[in-house]
Parts: structure tokens; C-alpha cells; sequence
């Protein structure tokens, strides 16, 4: 089945297809949201939420861009909506001033995946903007619009993320990036 | 050159993360999957019960159309047949004005003595003015009966004798009594044969006030009495009486059951298997007695697999009867009390849920049931509700409706 033949038949409601669609793109999903939220289960929540509204108006995919793309434009918009309910962006700044000690413990080489889960070592506000800027690919301004924070706050928040990051990792020895 | 390094190390940060991004992905939990399913199904059914209600909208805007359109012609035909009727009166007009206060006169004696038949054949009296001439002008009888049509029979000046005889002609009919009875009573028995027909045929039973109703009344209560006091002498003499004589016996006689036997007299017929087969999906529900009270079950395969199971019980308790079932998932089942009953229908009610307020059990001759779930206004049901309402045949907005058969071997 090909990707059209398949998001035909989403259209049309049909369960299999529904399934199918799911298995392909949840993995890739919950990665997306585990790097946003931290806790696992919450992160959960946001796939379930996020795929039900991606099969809620797939209807409105007219097929001109990258189906993966367009569904993890709805993940990370509904990981940032649980986020807001949680924390306030505009407050960042005072937050991440305050120098949180990391309990990171000394292994000689990491991991690729503890690499990854340096990131919930960081503040709310500085792992969403590295999240956005670095992996979304998102520019500073739409960061800024879609934060409800300034663009200054924005490249702040990335380069106070990027340094926490960097401390982590030679805190744990890892080559490269010291 | 520090500042050049800088700027590639954090190149090489964003490489680091963005290339191991994936390393990240996993599947959910099973349960996230079947959370997911969960909510899909319930928007699927929501669709279908929206598209539901339009067409039954739709269905009823139709349905009003249509109604509109008859009336509108079927008036249209009878102000042309009052206008031709008027002009052949006109050319007469000397004789039949005279003749017409005539008539006029021995109409109001008529509504002096029949004043609910005033209210609904008030239209008649124009009628009457009109035809009564042709027939009583040459013999000058005005005492004759005029029939104008099946609808409206119009008695214009009848004695006493005629009267009697519709009286008595309508005095066994018990139908109309029967139907004001208390909710508890056992249903009326079957009319007699005889009556029946006459009463349908003579639409004077109509007109007549409920002076009738009132006369055969009487000898039903003698019945009663006398019947009540053959079955304790019978009772007395003999505990052996089977339960089917004693219902025929109660059945004849129209003997008020006693609540206790209500189970037995009014519900003894739901026993058994009974079932509904559609496409892949077949309902089935199997009723046993279990000591004071009825016990269903019923459940529904879709491509042999048990896809819905429930439980339904009507149990007897201090003269009252419930009907009891979950109506919402992984709720308590809920109670409803008997309110209306008759031979083929059975009407349970509890009025603190949002949905369905009312348990309707319909009886289709010897073999067909069907059980209704429905309020008598509309009402919001919520995505969880739907899904347990679904499994019955048909589901709209705001009933949910199960046919069944009576399954062979039975």
C-alpha cells in the first residue's frame, strides 16, 4: 500500500488503514515528544492526542508536502500546548538564570540515546527553543511567535541551552565537544 | 581562530543531536494504541449517528411537506364541493331557505341533547342545511337520519329508541376503560368478536358521550368479584393449578393479578432464546427465570467474535417491577421502574438519567420483540454512552432499538 492509497483510506475512516498509519508514524512521534515533555507517560498523552487530531482532519492534507512532516508539525504543536498548560514561556528568562546543578554521573564514553537524554537535564524553556531551533529547524522569529516570547529571548535561550549542553557533555567526558 | 572554533563546535553540538534524533523512537504502549481506538470508534459512531439525525430530519421535513400539501389540497377539494353544493341550493332558493330553518331548528335540539356531538360536527351543520332538503322536502319527514359520510355520521333528530339501540350495541366494548386502568393492571382481555366490528362500522360510538362506558363498567366489577372468589375457592382446593390454566382462567375472566404473579402472567413469554442476525453481526439474548426474577442475557458476535456482552434483569420487589442493565460502560446498572403496561407493550421508566430514560419492551406477535432505549425528549449523549448504545441493531440519535426473533428449537 502506498502512502496515498493509504491516507485515501484514513479519509474514509477505515480502522486498518487507521492502524497501520499509526504503527508506521508513532515511534518517530514519540521520539518527537519525548524530547519535549519529560515524563514518559505525559509524553504518551501528547502521541495519543496528537495522532487522534492527525486522523481528526486528515481530511485537510492536500497532499502537496511531506506527509511526515505535516504530521509532526501537529506533534510538536500539541507537545508545546501541554507545555503551556504547565509552564510560562515568557518567565523563561528569570528561570534559566537560576544555575541548575546537574547529577549526571561520570561514564567514560555515552551513549548515543544518554546523549539524548542529556536534554531533560535542561530547563523547560531552554530544551523547547534548542528543540525547535535545532532539530525542528524552526528560525528565531517564528520561535519567538510561537512561544509568545521575544526573538531575543529566543537566541538567548539557545545559546544558554547550547552551553549547558556543552558543559554536560565534559562533565561526562565526551569527545568532541568539549 | 577561538571564536571561529566556537562557532563549529556548536555546529558539531546541533549535528550531534539532530543526527542521534532518532535514536529516540519507540513505540508506545499497547494501551496508547487501544486509548487511540478507543476515541476513533467513537467518532466514527458519532459521525454516523449525526448522519443519522439528518436524514431523519430530512425524512421528517418530507414527511411535514407532504402532510401540508394533503391537507392543503384535500381543503381545496372541500371548499369547491361546499361551493357547488351552495350553488345548487341557490336555485331553489325560495323553498329551501324555508326548509333550512327547519333543519336549523331540529339541529338545535340535537345539540341541546348531544353537546359533544356539537363540538365535532360543528362544520356539518352547513352540510346539513344542504342536503336535508332534497330528502325531506317531498316526504316532509325531517326525523330521518342523514349519513353524509363515513367520517361524520349525523344524527338529526333521533328518538329514544334509536338511541338505546346504539347503547346497547356498544355496552360490552370494554376497550376504552381498560386503557384508563392503572399501569399495573394486567392487559385487557381480547374484545369480543361481535363487538368489534359494529363498533367500528356505527362511527355514532364516536359522537355518543361517555354515558356507555360508565354502564359497562358495572358488570365487569361483578365479574371481577365473582371470578376473585372462584380462584381462592379453586386455590384453596387445589395448589396444583399449573400456571398456564391460571392464566387462561385470569386471561377470561379479567382478574387483576396479584403483583407477585406478574412475572409469571406478563413476562413468561420473554423465556427462552431469541436472537437477530445481520450481515456479520448477530444479536443474541437468552432470558431464564431465576426464583423472583427474570434473568437476560444477551451479547453480540461480529465475525465470531463476542464484541458486547450485557446483562438485563426484571426482578419483582414489593409489588413493583424493575428492569435493570448498564446503559453506560464500566457504570452500575441502572433501575427502571414498570409505568405503563399492556399485551404488547411494556414501558419502564426512570426519569434521574440523562439517557435512555425510558426501557420499552415491544411485543410483535407470538415470535418478535423489540427491545427501545430511548427518551421521550432529546437529550445530549456523550462519546462513551454511544459506544454501549451501538450495540444494538439500530441506533439514531435518540433511540437505540434491538429486533429480535425467537430462535428455533425454541
Amino acid at each position: 500500500m502506498t502512502e496515498k492509497e493509504l491516507i485515501a483510506r484514513c479519509k474514509k475512516q477505515n480502522p486498518k488503514a487507521q492502524q497501520f498509519l499509526y504503527e508506521k508514524y508513532a515511534p518517530k512521534m514519540f521520539g518527537v515528544c519525548k524530547r519535549y515533555v519529560k515524563n514518559r507517560e505525559d509524553a504518551e498523552d501528547v502521541v495519543i492526542e496528537g495522532m487522534y487530531k492527525v486522523f481528526a482532519n486528515i481530511h485537510k492534507f492536500k497532499g502537496t508536502g511531506s506527509f511526515e512532516g505535516w504530521i509532526r508539525r501537529i506533534v510538536v504543536n500539541e507537545a508545546l500546548m501541554f507545555l503551556r498548560k504547565n509552564h510560562n514561556f515568557k518567565l523563561t528568562v528569570e528561570i534559566s538564570n537560576i544555575d541548575v546543578k546537574t547529577n549526571v554521573t561520570a561514564i567514560d564514553d555515552l551513549q548515543e540515546q544518554d546523549i539524548l537524554n542529556l536534554l531533560n537535564k535542561l530547563p523547560t524553556g531552554y530544551r523547547t527553543v534548542f528543540n525547535l531551533y535545532v532539530i525542528e529547524g524552526y528560525k528565531h522569529r517564528e520561535i519567538a511567535e510561537i512561544l509568545g516570547i521575544s526573538i531575543n529571548t529566543s537566541k538567548s535561550q539557545l545559546i544558554l541551552a547550547k552551553n549547558r549542553l556543552r558543559a554536560l557533555l565534559q562533565q561526562n567526558r565526551y569527545p568532541g565537544v568539549g | 581562530m577561538n571564536e571561529r572554533k566556537h562557532r563549529e563546535r556548536e555546529d558539531e553540538l546541533s549535528r550531534l543531536f539532530r543526527t542521534t534524533q532518532h535514536k529516540l523512537d519507540e513505540m508506545p504502549s499497547r494501551q496508547a494504541w487501544r486509548r487511540l481506538e478507543q476515541r476513533l470508534e467513537a467518532r466514527r459512531i458519532r459521525k454516523r449517528t449525526s448522519l443519522y439525525r439528518y436524514t431523519t430530519l430530512a425524512a421528517a421535513a418530507v414527511a411535514a411537506l407532504v402532510m401540508i400539501t394533503t391537507l392543503l389540497i384535500f381543503e381545496n377539494r372541500m371548499a369547491s364541493s361546499d361551493a357547488m353544493a351552495e350553488n345548487t341550493t341557490i336555485a331553489p332558493p325560495t323553498e329551501t331557505e324555508a326548509i333550512a330553518m327547519l333543519e336549523e331548528e331540529s339541529a338545535d335540539e340535537m345539540t341541546v341533547k348531544y353537546e359533544v356531538e356539537e363540538k365535532t360536527s360543528g362544520d356539518n351543520k352547513k352540510d346539513i342545511k344542504v342536503e336535508t332538503p332534497k330528502k325531506i322536502a317531498p316526504a316532509k319527514q325531517p326525523q330521518q337520519p342523514t349519513i353524509k359520510s363515513n367520517d361524520a355520521v349525523v344524527i338529526e333528530d333521533a328518538d329514544d329508541i334509536m338511541i338505546e339501540e346504539i347503547e346497547a350495541e356498544i355496552e360490552p366494548e370494554p376497550e376504552p376503560i381498560a386503557e384508563n386502568k392503572p399501569t399495573s393492571l394486567p392487559p385487557p382481555p381480547p374484545m369480543p368478536a361481535a363487538v368489534k366490528p359494529k363498533a367500528n362500522e356505527s362511527t355514532p360510538t364516536a359522537t355518543v358521550p361517555s354515558k356507555p362506558k360508565a354502564r359497562a363498567a358495572e358488570p365487569e366489577i361483578v365479574d371481577i368479584a365473582a371470578a376473585e372468589e372462584d380462584l381462592m375457592v379453586q386455590t384453596e382446593k387445589s395448589d396444583n393449578i399449573s400456571k398456564k390454566s391460571k392464566e387462561s382462567y385470569n386471561k377470561k375472566n379479567n382478574v387483576k393479578d396479584q403483583p407477585t404473579s406478574m412475572l409469571d402472567t406478563q413476562f413468561d413469554w420473554l423465556v427462552g432464546s431469541w436472537n437477530e442476525t445481520e450481515k456479520r453481526r448477530t444479536s443474541v439474548e437468552q432470558w431464564s427465570r431465576e426464583g423472583n426474577m427474570l434473568r437476560g442475557e444477551g451479547y453480540v458476535v461480529e465475525n465470531g467474535d463476542t464484541v458486547f456482552a450485557e446483562e438485563m434483569r426484571i426482578v419483582e420487589n414489593a409489588g413493583t417491577v424493575f428492569f435493570e442493565t448498564v446503559v453506560e460502560k464500566d457504570k452500575k446498572p441502572v433501575q427502571y421502574r414498570l409505568v405503563k403496561m399492556n399485551s404488547d407493550e411494556v414501558v419502564f421508566e426512570n426519569n434521574e438519567v440523562e439517557f435512555p430514560k425510558q426501557v420499552v419492551i415491544e411485543r410483535k406477535g407470538r415470535n418478535k420483540f423489540q427491545t427501545i432505549f430511548q427518551n421521550a425528549m432529546p437529550s445530549n449523549i456523550d462519546e462513551r454512552q454511544l459506544q454501549q448504545l451501538n450495540h444494538r441493531n439500530n441506533f439514531s440519535g435518540e433511540r437505540a432499538v434491538r429486533n429480535l426473533s425467537r430462535s428455533r428449537g425454541n
